[in-house]
């Protein structure tokens, strides 16, 4: 379970640590054409259907594609872009939207009612196998076509995020003619609506598109309207953290993704390059807890570990000072994010010494581990060979944290599939990840009991947390079609699940983008902080 | 004294083979403690060679990981000559058939360069240190199965033998008697040259995570994951590195004059 969870994402306050200037010069000296080649991470989708992946890089590999249904815009608000507007009803179950016209796919398929819905169908369709776009649509019944450009929407249950989810690039609209004819062929050549047109795709090498030149149809939030400024669009796949950084520093890219932190004061030092930098929201950074069984079934182990890790030392050392430490469940770019949590969870040994005597872990054997009752006080922690460098360093210094308290957290690398086995039985008492997306229902997805995989479901309750308390708040901020309400609701579960420790909250996760200065108002999609080249241009 | 590099490499070959028997003769530091707050801080009083990105210090880590890259080296190399051995003897030694099959098959093995077959059995057996020094050993059968088969066939014509032979000797005594240690002397002498390939294939396989496990100490993992941070702590690979680089070249300049001096050339 050690997947790098990183789904969809929206940002509420799109925390923009503008070094330089993204957004330079604006409007009328934006010039058209040139190649923008951006440097990605590994993180490449095995499929580049938008309802068919789950990989963090699948909204950057797939936006300029497919465009959404709705944008968020950098203030939280959902804006039209693919709808013009729409309608909620008194009990949330019938959502009706009025769609832009003149829309056309680039295939030449029109935008109409019939798409929408027969895009809604393709994500939930089994064949799909849709890993996130399913699951954030679930609530989704039926659709009724009103006219031809009129979708009234049913819901079986009311489901407040629903608007913002769609706002995602997970949620971007194919062209209903591929998905009827030739639904084989969109994870590999996917056709959208969007400002950019598929080229090619080389495989554990680059993306490639090329300007859509009909494109007239812009979200709300762009700055210009009419087709792209690029002529052509290449994400170039380089794996390796400094690879990555050197071909920017070289200049065979003109911007890179996932900035690695130990060289983010080099970027911001250098007079050529840009930086630009956003808080992933959702769930940050962390190390999942099982709550299902011994050690960390008793929260007062769980609660102990916490006060044993000093994050802040942590997170300081291994993101160079780049990373702010997580202060809840939640990150702070996330709407529906409690503050006034800050500075509950706080660094104290002895308070985690404490903890464990009273949990009955009172005498400690030679090797300093505490033993209760014959047993040892051990915690199991399975890893992927390939984990992350950065997680790999947490997991060590975390490791020595507990080693002082008493607990001793075993890191193994299993084989992959019995990594997998264990993560769906539960077998594991740590496991690491993320959850980037745009709503506090990320919450739920995490922490209710609905969520705990069994061998009919699987589930993302990692924590395998069954709190009574939790559930309920959750479902009903969930069904909760009132604001404010809602805000309130999911204030309570976070103060909640400070207190039940379902995991050690280590960073809120942000996605560091540089690039030279030439590279002219490059900017996140809100809805999901990645980078998004409608306006972009390049100043040569 | 013609040539003190010979002398200066074994001395560098004794410390490090002391290091690996007692890494604690040479460092009071804990490899494995970490200290959070002092991560990637340059050599300097307290840490000799500095720390790494947990705090750890270096040099104690390298200190501790000569025990595991040397048993790379040594240990796979003592895999592929006993094979190796093994079977070179019995081709030189069997009828045409024997010969034939072990030879064909160690020819198969030698169209692969080693590293990529040390890969193939890592996919198959799991990565870890024993399963890595298993991979580089079995790599290395083919090249040395055919050395002591070349061996054995010269000195099964030998003079000496034949006379045994018509002593009356018994054919497993003339085998492990006469032929076997004629045989392996100077392959021996050739496989400390080897030892060094190993070490720098046992660190190859530790620097694309398939070798060592974190967070043990050796000196390829240890060079791996400097790389990330070589802009900003330069003395994290660098001194892991020279260590490879020193232990490589001593074993071959000391494997070098033994090979010489037992062919009555001077070093």
């Amino acid at each position: 379970m050690t997947k790098i969870r990183t789904a969809a994402a929206f940002a509420l306050a799109l925390l923009l640590t503008a070094c330089g200037t993204a957004t330079g010069a604006q409007g009328g000296d934006s010039k058209t054409g040139g190649t923008l080649v951006l440097g990605e991470n590994g993180q490449e989708p095995t499929c580049l259907d938008p309802h068919g992946n789950a990989s963090s890089d699948g909204p950057v590999t797939t936006v300029p594609v497919a465009d959404s249904l709705v944008w968020f815009d950098a203030s939280g608000k959902v804006q039209p872009w693919l709808a013009d507007s729409w309608t909620v009803s008194q009990d949330g179950l019938t959502y009706t939207f009025k769609l832009h016209q003149g829309v056309k796919f680039h295939d030449g398929a029109v935008w109409d009612a019939e798409a929408l819905k027969v895009n809604f169908e393709h994500m939930k369709d089994p064949a799909t196998k849709s890993p996130l776009a399913a699951a954030y649509i679930a609530p989704y019944k039926d659709a009724k076509v009103v006219d031809d450009h009129t979708l009234e929407v049913h819901l079986s249950s009311a489901y407040s995020p629903f608007l913002d989810i769609l706002a995602q690039g997970y949620l971007g609209m194919i062209s209903p003619k591929q998905i009827k004819e030739a639904p084989q062929t969109i994870c590999e050549h996917p056709i959208g609506s969007g400002p950019f047109v598929f080229d090619k795709w080389t495989k554990g090498q680059s993306i490639t598109y090329h300007r859509n030149p009909d494109y007239n149809w812009g979200p709300k939030g762009a700055k210009h309207t009419g087709p792209a400024y690029l002529d052509k669009l290449e994400i170039r796949f380089l794996t390796e953290d400094a690879t990555r950084y050197n071909a920017l520093a070289a200049g065979e890219v003109n911007a890179i993704d996932f900035t690695p932190p130990q060289n983010v004061e080099d970027v911001k030092a250098n007079p050529d390059l840009g930086f630009l930098s956003a808080i992933r929201p959702g769930h940050p950074m962390s190390f999942w807890l099982n709550t299902s069984r011994a050690p960390f079934d008793d929260v007062k182990v769980r609660q102990a570990l916490l006060a044993a890790v000093d994050r802040t030392s942590i997170i300081g050392g291994i993101s160079f000072g780049q990373y702010e430490v997580a202060q809840g469940f939640v990150t702070p770019s996330t709407p529906g994010y409690a503050s006034g949590l800050e500075g509950r969870i706080t660094y104290d040994p002895a308070k985690a010494n404490r903890l464990l005597d009273e949990a009955g872990w009172t005498t400690k054997g030679a090797d300093g581990i505490r033993v209760k009752n014959g047993k040892r006080l051990t915690a199991f922690f399975p890893i992927a060979a390939n984990f992350p460098a950065q997680r790999m360093q947490i997991a060590v210094q975390t490791q020595a944290a507990a080693k002082k308290i008493g607990l001793d957290i075993q890191i193994q690398t299993p084989p992959e599939q019995e990594l997998s086995d264990r993560s769906l039985k539960g077998d594991y008492d740590l496991t690491s990840g993320l959850w980037a997306t745009n709503t506090a229902d990320v919450l739920w997805i995490q922490y209710s009991s609905d969520n705990i995989t069994t061998d009919q479901r699987r589930g993302q309750n990692v924590a395998r947390l069954k709190d009574a308390k939790v559930d309920d708040l959750l479902q009903q901020a969930r069904e909760s079609t009132d604001k404010a309400a809602r805000a309130e609701l999911y204030n309570q579960a976070q103060a909640r699940l400070i207190e039940l420790v379902p995991a050690i909250p280590f960073y809120n996760d942000p996605r560091p983008v540089s690039y030279q200065k030439k590279v002219r108002d490059l900017s996140f999609t809100p809805a999901y902080p990645s980078p998004y080249f409608y306006d972009t241009w390049l100043d040569e | 004294m013609k040539r003190p590099g010979v002398y200066l490499a074994a001395a560098v070959l004794v410390l490090l083979v002391l290091a690996a028997v007692a890494p604690h003769l040479f460092t009071a530091q804990d490899p494995l403690a970490v200290d959070s707050a002092r991560t990637l801080k340059p050599p300097g009083a307290g840490h000799l060679l500095g720390t790494d990105e947990n705090g750890r210090d270096v040099f104690s880590r390298i200190v501790y990981g000569t025990r595991t890259s040397l048993l790379l080296g040594f240990g796979a190399i003592a895999i592929a000559l006993t094979f190796g051995g093994l079977l070179g003897l019995a081709a030189g030694l069997g009828n045409r058939l024997v010969e034939n099959v072990i030879m064909r098959i160690s020819d198969i093995g030698l169209a692969f360069p080693e590293l990529l077959l040390a890969l193939v059995v890592i996919t198959v057996a799991g990565g870890g240190t024993s399963n890595a020094l298993l991979a580089i050993g079995v790599a290395g059968i083919p090249g040395y199965a055919r050395l002591v088969r070349a061996q054995t066939l010269t000195i099964r014509g030998s003079s000496y033998v034949e006379a045994a032979h018509a002593l009356g000797l018994s054919a497993p005594r003339v085998v492990f008697r006469h032929v076997l240690p004629n045989a392996v002397k100077p392959v021996l002498i050739l496989a400390t040259i080897g030892v060094g390939s190993a070490l720098v294939a046992g660190s190859a396989l530790s620097f694309l995570g398939l070798g060592t496990p974190p967070p043990e100490p050796e000196w390829g993992s240890m060079l791996s994951t400097a790389r990330n941070f070589i802009s900003r702590a330069w003395w994290y690979g660098v001194f892991p590195g020279a260590a490879i680089t020193l232990t490589v070249i001593s074993v071959t300049v000391v494997g070098r004059a033994l090979r010489l001096r037992s062919e009555g050339k001077s070093w």
